[in-house]
């Protein structure tokens, strides 16, 4: 409390004072009736019970007024209430903190009244203010990785870093503690010559291992195990044939029932394997190959793509059926718009259920796609990233009669003006991140009212 | 939240204490002096991910108890497990065990009047235990120091002489240990995962003695067991604290009966307590002395178990337990001061302690 | 309109909050690396726990120097809390203490129909209140206890932070419906209280006490000093009672040596601090501390207040003035009267920051405004005056850079409750705005509507739940404050759960403390299939890294059948297949993992009938008796019988168990039992032929023995069974025959019950 503080605490320093008032009413001298007289001409009751009107005059003069109002009901809007206002004028003035009987009348009647004014002219007010703007609390360096690093990547908990090299070697950082940010190498071994261009997590639920993208464009699966004779330590369990075109990207998916791998090709292909052993990486069987097109019966012979991605839809849950998003960036239009893949289990085929690209931009290149995290919408949300900028689609969940879901651009944010690198979505699937050439992060958000805008900057600074 | 059974005006004392770090471990430390106590605490501060003990200073005399830090060392890893025995020569120096997370055992001396905490020695982690150790317990002469693991290791450090560790047991992962307990100079007991309870006997090599059949809980849940006690005065009997609030005394002498304290299979009012994981259990000696009287050999000795879902209860057989404090956070740990077992300390998940003081 | 208003003329400084979201660019953020400099090759970004962004930084190749390492991670947290008024630790103190508090209410919520006037509903309401503010007070009560410093003490009133006066703020206006019959007053100790916020940036009534009160060592008649009076004055403006009096009782006139000569003076001064000790006030309670005289109800209040001003115009035009011949006391004193006799230059004179200007015109100008309890009720009704007033205050002190709290009493005042909302998340954050629409709920009709009206454009939830989830996330960001998240969620109709879920998905199981309280919080939550999941996660970690033990174990909680069967296969292979193994030892703890389970031990269960088995031979080992033989004979069977049992197990049994075979006292196994080992020898021999069989390392003529001895076997049991049907006597004898001297004309003999496939596989 200021009035604490300020309590003087050198008041007892000045020693010789009086304790006053009563000591100094000690009536000794003449001087000090007069001082009582003093006092009393100040203090005696008036006859008069309020001040008269020359008093008042005099305040007048001297510039001086007493706004006798009671506040409130003299503002100029009771009027609005004239049917309430006798009432509440009352209700005012004898109000004490116990009554509450009379509440709900009234209150229901200005309630409805109040909105019925109010509410048309605020609504534009509200959805400005009422967002969820970001700030950054804090950056903090958890770890400097190792020289020569082309690629990273997290566990899902976020406790293990998987970072690959030019070299072609595997480098991994854990941290000693769930709640600890302090990373340190834990091993590092080769997978290949080659340099690594991509690092996969596979799903916990089979293990700790990586999947390895090489500059040559094979694909290898790398997981630790603990062997009696050696602690724990990296080995090969897979490595995919290389056929004619290389790997551009691989994604797991489902971890739930078995385990999927997505594997988009130079050629234009995708590849989808299944796990046949749940606790063996080993064994890969082709489930399913085909063209990143809508018309399942025209092919592409001499594609070749620069960059793919694909971004599996990651509700964990055994009734939907799993799917995914793929988009390329080659030289031949019609593989390039993203399609969303469904498996349809009577005809165990995948069929594309959406394409996610306007018309007039299907031949756009596909720089990065990125299936947000559900928690309960309707919609499914999916940014795709091309050199037009970055769109946020909505997709539907029930399927029209042709097996196709409703398909809508919310957005269209340019904010990169160059290639876009990676997309994430957070957990809530409320902020999407990305990065891209221009050498920045950029965060963006909807605001209540479902307009999508650049959030947040993060420029990188020595 | 405390919520204090009987309003008596010599009730129950509660003083909650923020520490701003995590608690990890806690014990009491022995007496000095009856104006002092000494607290000992394993922290772990997440802004700078340093982990440390320390012992903290209190006056009980005064009505607020209150805590100042004594001393600290920062340990190289986070504490799993803290026991202290004091050290005959010298009372005012107790020797401090601390196991670790990342599978050593560091033993430290407290010097409670020249306010230090000294470290003592580490035991060799080559081939000590791989992954965390789960359980320490110091005998009682604070000679040996015997260490499981979940690597399904049981480890001896010996204190005197060369201080080096050697291997009772490897189940080579098979079995999954995860709390240990004298129970004599030459016997301890496990608890593993599956609620295995092992009797130990170093004279008899190659394994268990003893081990107690799990199916006391009648198959309904199996879990870990996270505690065990066994009384000095009666060393047959070892008490069992776990997963699903089950608390239950093995006697040695009748393998077949177990005593279901608390937990899914006891089927009385006593498991309606605690649902979740008993992280600690200990015997307490606080009892009234009509208790002391009508308690038979034959029945368990009331017990003190805190819970996952915040309760700090005594519990007795066939009796209401009583509840010391209700919590709306987990309580980790907690320790009875053994000079003066009217005094409890327990460490709060909410980055706190709280100090009771009983009637 | 309120918020309309706000936006026209020189208030577009003050409320920046409407229309600052169209026009705004995105904020630039700098991103500190250390240890890499550009170029940079790439830059990398993953989602930690909740809203901590991980953005790795990669070096570029070709500015190769050997020192450089190839990039660095950096760890950004999200959160729209300007931070750093609040060190972290303070931060999940109050996290903590306001969980329960808030768990309470919303469980009372529940329980209580949505009659929101009800009488205890609002009891419940103002604890939860309360308990909240007591949270935000004294921001170390037990560290100020644990060390006996009086300094933190000080410091901590020196510095309050400004949740509690923005949470005091909503208290007064929005739920504490006592106190709405003398709001002005609260917003007086409110200011006194926290005028000392507002002092950093710029004058206020505080800095200059605080400023004179140290002069005041140094000074020895402050009557003479202008500081003295210029102090009282503000002091006196501002209604701080105690203070004025206290400071007007260092009056030199009443020390002793001048006590004679000065007695009018003093006589004056002791009046006039006698007039502010009697000034009436319209409130419920007064601290002891604080001075006046306090009138609950209107119509007294305006008697005694007519009465209190009828004095001061008295002593303001008593001839005594003349004979005061203390220059400095007169003018001051006079001064003071004018401001008690609410002269509106002299106010703004003596007053710095526009919120002091405005108490003082409460208290002495307009000291009958009242706003009736039943605003909240009639929003926007009620606050216009006050609204009206601000602005006027406002005019007269401008404020170059206004205080967040500012920004929340205006919009408070305008009755906009958008503004109130924004500014609350804006500049307190999320815990505040999350804890505030409690409140605002409970106070305002308004904010109620506004705030659980779905909105189909953020997913269909409504602000409230919005707000609760994105501090929720903030929560899960932090390793401590993680598992009070759910708390929060679960309070979330919509979209709690789901967010939930992806929470927990996100834990790294294989630290045994984690999953343990993550699986508790799944308990408790009834997401069994997200627990099963983590303990999957956990027990596939666990056999991929040698602990088997406990990969069992969660295997089994997590009841997958499919993955127990796949180990129950691979650990065979580990297991010594002979009785005098001594390895076999270390299997007993598994076994006894398995146990009793009444859960599924998937193929293992093999490992407990196999271990039976072995311990009855064993006893057939030592001690012979004739029941435990006929005891492991059936266990022999049982095992054989079980389709569970591995084949490469099949032949080291029946090896281990050729003692049974032929056993001395006549055979164990009858003739179908027989039978059945036959056919297994058989299905194994043609196994041999598939690939991938596993070949039991055996002495080579192992084979040979077995079959030797279940032949044998074989025809003692049917000469057991006897002398039965006719004719089968005559096979027995060839039959044995053929067996005893293994001669060739025996193999051409034909037998009934023997077929010859039979008799060629025997021998």
């Amino acid at each position: 409390m200021v009035s604490k503080s300020l309590s003087m605490p050198h008041l007892s320093d000045h020693g010789r004072r009086l304790p006053p008032p009563q000591s100094s009413k000690k009536p000794t001298s003449k001087l000090s009736c007069s001082f009582h007289r003093l006092i009393r001409t100040v203090f005696r009751p008036t006859k008069r019970s309020n001040i008269t009107d020359n008093d008042d005059a005099s305040f007048g003069k001297e510039g001086f007024y007493v706004d006798r109002s009671p506040g409130i009901s003299t503002t100029p809007d009771v009027s609005e209430f004239d049917g309430l206002s006798p009432e509440m004028r009352s209700f005012q003035l004898t109000r004490t903190a116990s009554d509450d009987s009379l509440l709900p009348l009234n209150y229901s009647i200005v309630r409805r009244r109040e909105f019925g004014l109010s509410h048309p002219a605020k609504a534009h007010v509200r959805t400005k203010s009422l967002s969820h703007p970001l700030d950054i609390e804090m950056d903090k360096p958890i770890l400097t990785l190792d020289k020569g690093t082309r690629c990273t990547a997290w566990n899902y908990s976020g406790q293990r870093l998987a970072a690959g090299l030019a070299d072609g070697s595997l480098v991994v950082y854990d941290s000693m503690d769930p709640a600890s940010s302090a990373f340190t190498c834990t091993s590092r071994f080769k997978v290949q010559d080659s340099s690594i261009l991509k690092v996969v997590w596979v799903p916990p639920e089979y293990g700790d291992a990586v999947a390895c993208i090489s500059a040559d464009g094979t694909l290898s699966l790398w997981e630790e195990v603990m062997e009696d004779s050696e602690g724990h330590h990296w080995k090969m369990c897979k490595s995919f044939d290389r056929s004619t075109s290389q790997v551009l990207d691989v994604q797991f998916g489902d971890g739930q029932t078995c385990l999927k791998l997505v594997a988009a090709y130079s050629d234009g292909h995708i590849k989808v394997y299944e796990l046949l052993d749940t606790l063996e990486l080993e064994k890969w069987q082709l489930q399913a190959e085909f063209q990143n097109v809508i018309d399942l019966v025209s092919k592409f012979g001499n594609a070749s793509c620069l960059s793919a991605s694909i971004s599996w839809n990651p509700q964990r849950s055994e009734v939907q059926q799993s799917s995914f998003v793929l988009g390329f960036s080659s030289n031949t239009p019609p593989l390039n718009s993203p399609k969303v893949w469904e498996f349809d289990l009577d005809h165990q085929r995948w069929l594309p259920v959406a394409e996610l690209s306007l018309p007039e931009d299907k031949s756009d290149q596909v720089y990065a796609v990125s299936w947000a995290p559900n928690i309960g919408r309707p919609y499914e949300l999916i940014a795709v990233a091309t050199q037009k900028g970055i769109s946020i689609w909505h997709l539907g969940s029930n399927p029209d009669p042709d097996g196709r879901l409703s398909v809508q651009r919310v957005a269209l944010l340019s904010g990169h003006d160059s290639e876009v690198w990676e997309m994430e979505w957070d957990m809530s699937g409320m902020t999407l991140a990305s990065t891209g050439s221009d050498g920045v992060v950029r965060l963006w958000q909807s605001n209540v009212n479902g307009e999508w805008h650049e959030q947040a900057v993060l420029t990188p600074a020595s | 939240m405390a919520l204090i059974p009987s309003p008596k005006p010599y009730s129950l004392q509660i003083h909650k204490l923020p520490q701003y770090t995590y608690i990890d471990a806690l014990r009491w430390l022995p007496h000095i002096s009856t104006f002092t106590r000494h607290i000992l605490l394993a922290t772990y501060d997440a802004d700078s991910s340093t982990s440390s003990l320390q012992t903290l200073i209190s006056s009980p005399s005064q009505t607020i108890p209150s805590v100042a830090l004594q001393a600290s060392v920062s340990a190289p890893s986070r504490i799993a497990s803290l026991k202290v025995s004091p050290s005959q020569l010298a009372p005012s120096k107790p020797l401090i065990a601390a196991a670790t997370f990342s599978g050593s055992v560091l033993f430290y001396s407290a010097d409670l009047i020249n306010e230090s905490l000294n470290f003592e020695f580490s035991v060799p982690d080559k081939g000590f235990h791989s992954g965390a150790v789960s359980g320490i317990d110091l005998s009682e002469n604070g000679s040996e120091c015997v260490s499981v693991g979940e690597d399904g290791r049981v480890n001896l450090v010996s204190l005197s002489g060369k201080r080096d560790f050697r291997r009772v047991f490897d189940s080579s992962g098979l079995v999954s240990y995860s709390s240990v307990k004298w129970a004599s100079p030459v016997e301890f007991v496990t608890g593993a995962f599956g609620f295995g309870l092992h009797w130990w006997d170093q004279r008899k090599a190659g394994g268990p003695v003893a081990l107690f059949k799990n199916n006391w809980t009648g198959g309904i849940a199996s879990g870990i067991v996270h505690s065990i006690d066994i009384h000095p005065s009666r060393k047959h009997t070892c008490l069992a604290g776990g997963s699903s609030g089950i608390v239950v005394a093995w006697d040695i002498r009748w393998p077949k009966q177990p005593v279901m304290l608390s937990g899914v299979g006891a089927g009385d009012a006593a498991n309606s307590l605690v649902e979740s994981d008993i992280w600690e259990v200990q015997y307490d000696n606080y009892t009234h002395s009509s208790k002391i009287i009508n308690s038979s050999s034959s029945r368990v000795l009331p017990a003190m178990i805190c819970s996952e879902d915040g309760i700090l209860a005594v519990i007795e057989q066939g009796e209401e337990p009583v509840e010391l404090l209700a919590e709306p956070c987990a309580i980790n740990s907690f320790d009875i001061d053994r000079q003066n077992p009217s005094d409890v300390i327990c460490s709060l998940e909410w980055e706190s302690i709280a100090i009771l003081t009983r009637p | 309109m309120p918020g309309v208003t706000s936006d026209s003329g020189e208030f577009n400084s003050l409320s920046i909050v409407p229309h600052s979201f169209d026009t705004q660019a995105p904020k630039v953020y700098p991103l500190h690396i250390h240890s890499v400099t550009p170029p940079l090759a790439r830059l990398s970004i993953s989602w930690a726990r909740g809203n901590a962004l991980r953005v790795c930084v990669l070096q570029s190749e070709d500015t190769v120097q050997d020192e450089k390492p190839g990039g660095e991670v950096v760890e950004v947290k999200l959160t729209n809390v300007e931070g750093g008024e609040i060190p972290d630790a303070q931060w999940r103190r109050i996290a903590y203490g306001s969980v329960a508090p808030f768990a309470l209410l919303q469980s009372r919520k529940n329980s209580i129909d949505t009659s929101h006037y009800d009488k205890d509903w609002w009891e419940h309401v103002m604890e939860y209140i309360r308990e909240i503010n007591s949270l935000l007070g004294n921001s170390k009560p037990s560290v100020s206890s644990m060390i006996e410093d009086p300094k933190t003490v000080l410091k901590k009133i020196e510095e309050p932070t400004s949740l509690k006066p923005a949470w005091e703020l909503m208290e007064m206006f929005y739920a504490d419906r006592q106190s709405q019959t003398w709001i002005p007053e609260r917003l007086l100790d409110w200011l006194a209280d926290f005028d000392c916020l507002f002092s950093a940036t710029q004058p206020t009534v505080h800095a200059k006490l605080v400023a004179f009160q140290e002069e005041l060592v140094t000074i020895q008649a402050v009557e003479n000093d202008p500081e003295y009076w210029e102090v009282l004055s503000s002091a006196l403006a501002v209604g701080w009672l105690d203070v004025v009096v206290k400071l007007l009782r260092l009056h030199g006139s009443y020390l002793f040596d001048q006590l004679g000569t000065r007695e009018i003076e003093n006589g004056l001064v002791e009046a006039v601090a006698l007039l502010i000790s009697q000034m009436p006030r319209l409130r419920l309670v007064l601290p002891t501390e604080k001075l006046g005289e306090c009138y609950n109800t209107k119509p007294e209040f305006m008697k005694a207040w007519e009465k209190w001003r009828g004095q001061i115009t008295k002593l303001d035009c008593s001839a005594f003035w003349l004979q005061c011949d203390h220059q400095q006391t007169r003018v001051g004193l006079k001064n003071m009267l004018q401001i008690m006799l609410g002269n509106a230059n002299v106010l703004s004179r003596v007053t710095y920051h526009w919120i002091e200007l405005y108490i003082s015109h409460f208290l002495y100008i307009r000291p009958f405004t009242v706003v009736s309890a039943t605003f909240i009720i009639q929003f926007p009704l009620g606050l216009e005056s006050m609204y009206s007033l601000a602005q006027k205050c406002m005019h007269l002190k401008p404020i170059s850079n206004r205080h967040k709290l500012m920004g929340l009493l205006i919009g408070i005042l305008e009755e906009n409750t958008e503004v109130v909302l924004a500014e609350c998340s804006r500049s307190f954050g999320p815990w505040m705005i999350t804890h505030a629409i409690e409140l605002l709920t409970a106070g305002s009709t308004q904010a109620e509507i506004l705030l659980h009206e779905e909105r189909s454009k953020i997913g269909g939830i409504c602000m409230e739940e919005l707000h609760r989830l994105i501090y929720a996330q903030i929560l899960s960001s932090h390793a401590f404050t993680w598992n009070i998240a759910p708390i929060y969620l679960t309070s979330c109709m919509k979209q709690g759960l789901g967010l939930l879920e992806n929470l927990l998905y996100k834990q790294p199981v294989q630290y045994h403390q984690v999953l343990l309280k993550s699986i508790e919080i799944c308990r408790l939550n009834g997401l069994d299939d997200v627990s099963c999941n983590m303990m999957k996660i956990a027990g596939v970690h666990y056999w991929k890294h040698g602990k088997k033990g406990s990969a069992v174990f969660w295997l089994q909680q997590a009841r997958d059948e499919v993955r127990l069967n796949r180990i129950a296969k691979q650990l065979y292979n580990f297991v010594g297949k002979s009785v005098s193994d001594e390895s076999f030892k270390q299997w007993e703890g598994m076994i006894e993992l398995l146990g009793t389970e009444s859960k599924t031990a998937g193929g293992l269960e093999f490992l407990k009938k196999y271990r039976d088995f072995r311990r009855s031979l064993q006893q057939v080992q030592e001690g012979i008796t004739i029941d435990d033989a006929r005891k492991a004979a059936e266990a022999l069977i049982s095992l054989m019988r079980n389709p569970s049992t591995p084949q490469q197990f099949w032949l080291p049994l029946l090896y281990d168990s050729l003692k049974l075979l032929n056993w001395k006292e006549g055979p164990l196994l009858n003739v179908s039992q027989t039978n059945l080992l036959l056919n297994k020898l058989q299905e194994l021999s043609l196994a041999r032929l598939l690939p991938g069989f596993v070949d039991a390392e055996l002495p080579p003529e192992a084979l040979k023995s077995v079959r030797l001895a279940l032949a044998t076997n074989l025809g003692r049991a049917i000469l057991e069974e006897g002398l039965n049907p006719p004719g089968s006597s005559r096979l027995k004898e060839d039959f044995l025959c053929g067996i005893s001297h293994d001669s060739p004309h025996a193999r051409s003999s034909k037998g009934g019950t023997v077929e010859p496939s039979r008799m060629g596989f025997i021998l």
